[in-house]
């Protein structure tokens, strides 16, 4: 749940998603849930030519799947204090049995 | 459909010539779009209109009459058995008389679905009663589908019904009109075209109410108005409604209208129809777009203001024309032509964007409603179930504390959810009721968790006969795509020992490059250092526990337990560090101060450990000052090491690192030193001296760091400040003692004072048009004046003077170049600044200085 409280803290913030698909937009974080799908409100299109379908839609929401990155401003991220919560995600006990076990 | 049950051929016959070129003359006198009888040709949106219906009757009638063969075609045998299969007539029963209620129920959706008017029939009543939820429901969720579904049967009442329904429900018709209400402005548009242009009946209209001074609200408001008065149940006002209203007036209008020149009537007529249409459609779009949305209402209403104000401009507009038209001056009239004519296009521009929006916004209304607010709340609960947990501080940390960050430093970033928190200060009322709700809310969300806990969902579940088992993936527990497998923290730490161990024995050359496995080793204490100073400050956070109700008497011994436990985390974060041992090499403390990290964890170390604790790992790293990663040839910004022997012969460090160190570590240790009495300084000063280099320590900014705080706490300790500082005035001891370490500092230094600015000697700069010097001009000196300063503040006459000696040439350069003007003017002050703070230690100042020329 690192990332979704992380997230929490970065809503009315001005984001740019870069999808799988090599879309970015850029738009205010409106709200993001457990999944890390991501509503952008008031969004602009890096790139508009490419993709001229989008030019009239102001408000989207996207799958958390298909995101490759968010680029954030960075003053609004609290590196110690998210070091820390790192710290202590890495430190609770992981029920999971993975597929692919490294030596 | 019920025809077809008796097996009849229930295609209409096909339009002989003579009838086809009836529909079309008719459907050329009306100027319309697409004009279309009982049987539309293209789409199943039926338009119709009053005048044009009714004349569309007797064509029918008249069809009928006709002869079509079609009577020829009727097989009028096998009658024999109808006596059989029908009965008596007289006891028919409802049962298979589907369409009759079907179409009880039709009729009812469209009065009720489209109008809002109050059921006039009163046999509709009865029927409807059963059948008022369920059409309510449909109302209430899909107006647009049923507006479509309406039409049909309309149409087909329209067919099958007489002409006394016909009469006295005009509205039902008008709502055929526009077929689907689901936004399509197209029909609208065919409707309003037909409207506009049929009677004419609106521009004489408005002419006529122009003339009558006074001002009767224009015909888009006065229909919102009476039919807000037929409801009276603030229902959304209707298109319909409208264009019922507006052709009851027409006739009225009508005949009252054709007073003036029919030139100016051509004239006006062209251009209100065509501001007409264009501004009927708005009300069209705004009135269809009213019962589209609720929370579009707001916007809506003030859309329809906007819109009555354009009504009211474009009525003036069309009245000023007609009184322009009547001055006939030429002049006047230009002018006034002219300015209409700007007018006309600025409200154009005005229409055609306000159009856009509203087709915008019907489109995005469109699927308004498809969920109930019981709906929406019940997938927020599931979320919100699956989000619930006891500590919010194990699961959502980050955000936690980042909040509960941010109020205390009063900052404005702020969530929605702590928003209605913060509210509750704001205004009482509201508050309370928000706190109500809040504290609902926190309740259900307990009874949640506790639910949760008491049936834990097992994260892997094993099936009879399948192979394996089968792990539950929850947002918790998510799919991993590596498993890392662990050693133990045993091995490899005892392994990195006898590691550690051998590097010691070569001490000389080990130490220049630490080792892979050294600096693994380090970070891993580092880490494990963290996680019990994360412990502690949770433990601070959440604060002792608090006395639960009926459990006082235990609370005293739950609060024990809690100090004790936090003694605990205490002592094995004291013990971690290992200060107390005597390691042959480099103590630990020395080694985490190497690593970025470790310098970011002094401060918070500092926090949870007694003074003593804390003096005992101020002492270890005084003495081994020399040993620390700082100490060493500084790399400026912009600059690196020329020669890459020298950079492996000579130790460097970087100044990002060089300032993480003064920025972080320092500054609790030297607050330390500040609170210190003078016994403890001098034991320090006294360390420092033996244990260190101290002209290769006083080369570096932290160890003059320190030194300028030993020595400035000295001196205000000696000036008797203990009033302030310290209980306990220095002793004659101390201070004899004070004075001897002085001079045996001053002593140590003698000679080198020239030496501790600022060097780049094995540096070059990166950028081949950045010269040496001026990189040497960039690095800030000020922490070297402040030493001198310390250091001049305590001397006497002699020592003074051999400071000054030696320092000299740096001063003079530092003043000449401030007084040049090849410097800003921010820089050149600073340099004075800082040459003044070492003149005025000595009780001397810049200004003294003459130039030299």
């Amino acid at each position: 749940m690192l990332f979704y409280s992380f997230f929490k803290t970065l809503v009315d913030q001005k984001v740019t998603v870069e999808l799988k698909n090599d879309l970015a937009i850029t738009g205010t974080l409106k709200s993001v849930d457990q999944f890390l799908n991501i509503k952008l409100d008031d969004i602009m299109v890096i790139d508009e030519e490419r993709y001229p379908h989008m030019s009239s839609v102001k408000n989207c929401f996207i799958r958390g799947s298909v995101v490759r990155y968010v680029q954030l401003p960075s003053q609004a991220v609290d590196t110690a204090l998210l070091q820390d919560a790192a710290r202590r995600e890495a430190a609770q006990p992981t029920p999971q049995q993975a597929n692919v076990r490294v030596k | 459909m019920g025809d077809s049950f008796f097996g009849f051929n229930t295609s209409m016959p096909p339009l002989s010539e003579g009838e086809l070129q009836k529909l079309d003359s008719k459907e050329g006198n009306v100027e319309s779009g697409n004009r279309s009888k009982n049987q539309d040709q293209s789409d199943d949106l039926e338009v119709y209109d009053f005048d044009a219906m009714r004349d569309g009757l007797d064509d029918y009638d008249d069809r009928a009459l006709e002869d079509d063969n079609l009577g020829d075609m009727l097989v009028e045998e096998n009658d024999d058995f109808n006596d059989e299969t029908f009965g008596d007539a007289t006891t028919v029963g409802q049962d298979f008389d589907f369409f009759a209620n079907t179409e009880k129920f039709n009729s009812n959706i469209t009065e009720e679905e489209a109008f809002g008017v109050k059921r006039q029939p009163e046999e509709q009543h009865g029927q409807v009663g059963m059948n008022r939820n369920s059409v309510g429901s449909w109302g209430a969720t899909d107006r647009s589908g049923a507006g479509a579904i309406g039409s049909r049967p309309a149409s087909q009442d329209f067919r099958g019904q007489s002409t006394n329904q016909f009469n006295s429900s005009p509205v039902r018709n008008v709502q055929s009109i526009w077929g689907g209400f689901g936004g399509n402005i197209t029909s609208s548009d065919r409707g309003f075209g037909s409207f506009g242009a049929s009677s004419g009946s609106l521009s004489p209209f408005m002419r006529q109410q122009k003339l009558q001074q006074a001002p009767p609200p224009p015909p888009g408001l006065s229909p919102s108005s009476s039919m807000g008065q037929q409801q009276g149940r603030g229902q959304p006002v209707l298109l319909e409604d409208i264009e019922a209203e507006l052709q009851r007036r027409s006739p009225a209008g009508g005949a009252g209208g054709f007073r003036h020149d029919q030139m100016q009537m051509l004239n006006d007529e062209m251009d209100a129809r065509k501001n007409m249409v264009s501004l009927a459609d708005i009300e069209a779009a705004m009135r269809a777009g009213a019962p589209m949305g609720h929370p579009g209402d707001p916007m809506q209403h003030g859309n329809q203001q906007l819109a009555f104000q354009q009504l009211q401009q474009a009525y003036q507009e069309h009245a000023l024309r007609a009184m322009g038209f009547g001055n006939k001056d030429p002049v006047q009239l230009l002018a006034m032509q002219q300015q209409q004519q700007q007018r006309e296009l600025a409200a154009a521009d005005r229409e055609a964007k306000f159009q856009q929006q509203q087709r915008a916004n019907q489109r995005k209304s469109q699927y308004n409603g498809l969920m109930t607010q019981h709906d929406k709340d019940f997938i927020n609960r599931i979320q919100i179930s699956q989000l619930a947990s006891s500590d919010p501080y194990s699961d959502d940390f980050y955000y936690q504390v980042y909040s509960s960050l941010r109020q205390r430093a009063g900052l404005p970033v702020w969530s929605a959810e702590n928003a209605a928190k913060n509210n509750t200060g704001n205004s009482n009322n509201r508050g309370r009721r928000e706190e109500n709700g809040m504290q609902r809310f926190h309740q259900q969300l307990q009874r949640v968790v506790n639910n949760a806990k008491r049936h834990p969902r097992q994260t892997q579940v094993s099936l009879e006969g399948a192979l394996g088992k089968i792990t539950s993936l929850t947002v918790r527990n998510p799919r991993q795509v590596l498993q890392v497998s662990e050693k133990k923290p045993t091995t490899t730490s005892s392994g990195s020992n006898e590691g550690g161990k051998q590097d010691q024995k070569q001490p000389a050359t080990k130490h220049n490059v630490p080792t892979e496995t050294d600096r693994r080793r380090i970070l891993k204490i580092v880490e494990n250092i963290y996680l019990i100073v994360l412990e502690l400050e949770q433990m601070r956070r959440q604060g002792a526990p608090k006395p639960k109700p009926g459990f006082e008497d235990e609370h005293e011994e739950v609060l024990e337990a809690w100090n004790a436990k936090y003694t605990e985390q205490c002592e094995k974060l004291w013990n971690s560090l290992r200060l107390l041992d005597q390691p042959d090499g480099t103590p630990l403390i020395v080694s985490i101060l190497s690593v970025a990290k470790g310098a970011k964890l002094i401060p918070r170390i500092v926090r949870h450990l007694t003074s003593d604790q804390n003096l005992t790992m101020l002492t270890v790293i005084i003495a081994n000052f020399s040993r620390l990663f700082v100490c060493r040839h500084v790399i400026y910004p912009g600059s690196m090491v020329a020669n890459a022997e020298e950079a492996k012969k000579q130790k460097f460090v970087t100044f990002d690192d060089v300032e993480l160190f003064i920025n972080m570590a320092a500054p609790p240790l030297l607050g330390l030193i500040s609170e210190a009495p003078l016994q403890v300084i001098n034991g320090l000063v006294k360390l420092f001296l033996e244990k260190n280099d101290i002209v290769m320590v006083a080369r570096s900014k932290p160890g003059l760091a320190f030194l300028t705080m030993l020595l400035s706490r000295a001196e205000i300790l000696k000036q008797g400040g203990q009033a302030l500082h310290g209980p306990v005035a220095p002793s004659p001891e101390d201070l004899a003692q004070w004075q001897q370490e002085y001079n045996a500092l001053f002593g140590l230094l003698q000679t080198h004072y020239a030496s501790i600015f600022p060097s780049l000697y094995y540096l070059v700069p990166i950028q081949h048009n950045v010269s040496a010097i001026q990189l040497s001009l960039s690095v800030d000196d000020m922490y070297v004046w402040q030493f001198l300063a310390a250091m001049a503040v305590g001397a006497s006459m002699e020592q003074q003077h051999i400071l000054v000696t030696e320092v000299r040439e740096r001063v003079m350069e530092n003043i000449v170049l401030a007084h040049s003007n090849r410097f800003p003017a921010a820089q050149a002050s600073q340099r004075l600044a800082n040459v003044n703070l070492f003149l005025h230690a000595l009780g001397l100042d810049s200004s003294q200085v003459t130039l030299p020329r």
